[in-house]
């Protein structure tokens, strides 16, 4: 995103808060722990607004979305996780193609089972890149980890993901 | 729990890093050469290509309308002090007073509103009762000089109505009028709920 110095908190709100709900359904596989995560998120946003200097966007918000999402696992100490049964919310993002549709319902809770699976590190990796669209770069930013660590968590958690779920090559 | 795969760890995360652009030019020059001469790494790098895609078309999720800002909670601010919301709205009050200042500012001025409110005093009741016993005495009058034009209830209601208007002389029943608009707001007292207590006063 541009850097916008005036940028409101409700202007993140109804631009990232999708992707912070997904980000964190995606990791954890509960909507409550999402809902949850998406008001501290946006309520830490609000309080730092005031003093966010001009920078990289990206990296501030993920980086207070990921700081949030860990305190919150620590201070809870959430049990495993699993998917809802009933599957995914309604999707209302881009338009993928009816193959991409068919594909994400068929697969969509296998994936989401194989995800939870992956360490954390290697799930957040693959979540941040292929799921929330960031760039190796703005992961490692918000992770506040090497580039090269970010290129190997994604590989790694990839490599993972193929070893989780079985299609046909 | 990876799967085998025939080429080095090293040429399968290049591979994986060039599907996302993040390659050096080196490490680009590096990929293109296994591409145009390996088997094994194209295979590799379609498999993993098809990882990519596969977390990718996971769609994104709609998520709770009330986390948005922007519908403000209004009156459930007042119903929501009084207990009185509807059980399935006080998750998504709750949610919205956790982000919205703007509601937790009206709120606690709403509160602050409805404590004032409670805590005014009830009508003092000696002056009060003197007031009533005057006005009885001024409202008998009355009524006997409008007993022909009204039945009595009516004529209760006559006189809060025109005692003021009546005479200059008539203090209690300015005073009254003035009691009964004072505390009216507060008291909820409705019109003519003077009358009746005055009719009932020995």
């Amino acid at each position: 995103m541009a850097e916008n110095p005036t940028l409101t908190w409700e202007d993140v709100a109804q631009r990232y808060g999708r992707k912070i709900y997904t980000f964190a359904y995606r990791l954890t596989g509960n909507p409550d722990d999402a809902a949850d995560l998406v008001q501290e998120v946006l309520l830490k946003v609000r309080k730092g607004l005031a003093s966010y200097t001009p920078g990289s966007f990206e990296g501030w918000l993920w980086r207070i979305t990921r700081n949030t999402f860990l305190d919150g696992v620590r201070k809870k100490q959430r049990r495993p996780t699993t998917p809802l049964p009933e599957g995914d919310h309604v999707d209302i993002g881009s338009s993928p193609s009816p193959d991409e549709v068919l594909a994400s319902v068929r697969l969509s809770d296998d994936v989401q089972a194989a995800l939870l699976k992956l360490p954390y590190d290697f799930r957040e990796a693959v979540v941040l890149c292929d799921v929330v669209g960031l760039s190796y770069e703005e992961i490692a930013d918000a992770a506040d980890v090497p580039v090269g660590t970010v290129r190997s968590r994604i590989h790694r958690g990839r490599s993972m993901l193929r070893g989780l779920l079985s299609w046909p090559v | 729990m990876a799967g085998v795969t025939p080429v080095s760890e090293h040429l399968s995360m290049l591979l994986s890093c060039y599907i996302d652009g993040a390659l050096t030019p080196d490490e680009l020059d590096e990929v293109v050469i296994a591409l145009e001469n390996d088997l094994d790494a194209i295979a590799e790098f379609r498999r993993l290509q098809e990882i990519r895609r596969t977390v990718r078309v996971l769609p994104m999720l709609d998520m709770p309308l009330y986390l948005l800002p922007g519908e403000h909670l209004g009156e459930q601010l007042s119903a929501y002090l009084d207990g009185e919301l509807v059980t399935i709205e006080m998750p998504a009050v709750s949610a919205h007073l956790t982000t919205c200042a703007d509601c937790r500012r009206e709120l606690a001025e709403l509160d602050r509103s409805r404590i004032a409110i409670r805590a005014l005093p009830g009508l003092e009741p000696p002056e009060f009762l003197e007031v009533h016993r005057e006005t009885a005495k001024e409202r008998r009058r009355g009524l006997r000089t409008a007993v022909a034009l009204a039945t009595g209830v009516a004529a209760v209601t006559f006189a809060f109505t025109v005692g003021p208007f009546a005479s200059e002389t008539e203090p209690t029943a300015v005073s009254i009028s003035e009691l009964q608009s004072r505390h009216a707001a507060v008291a909820s007292v409705p019109s003519g709920g003077f009358g009746v207590q005055v009719s009932s006063s020995p």
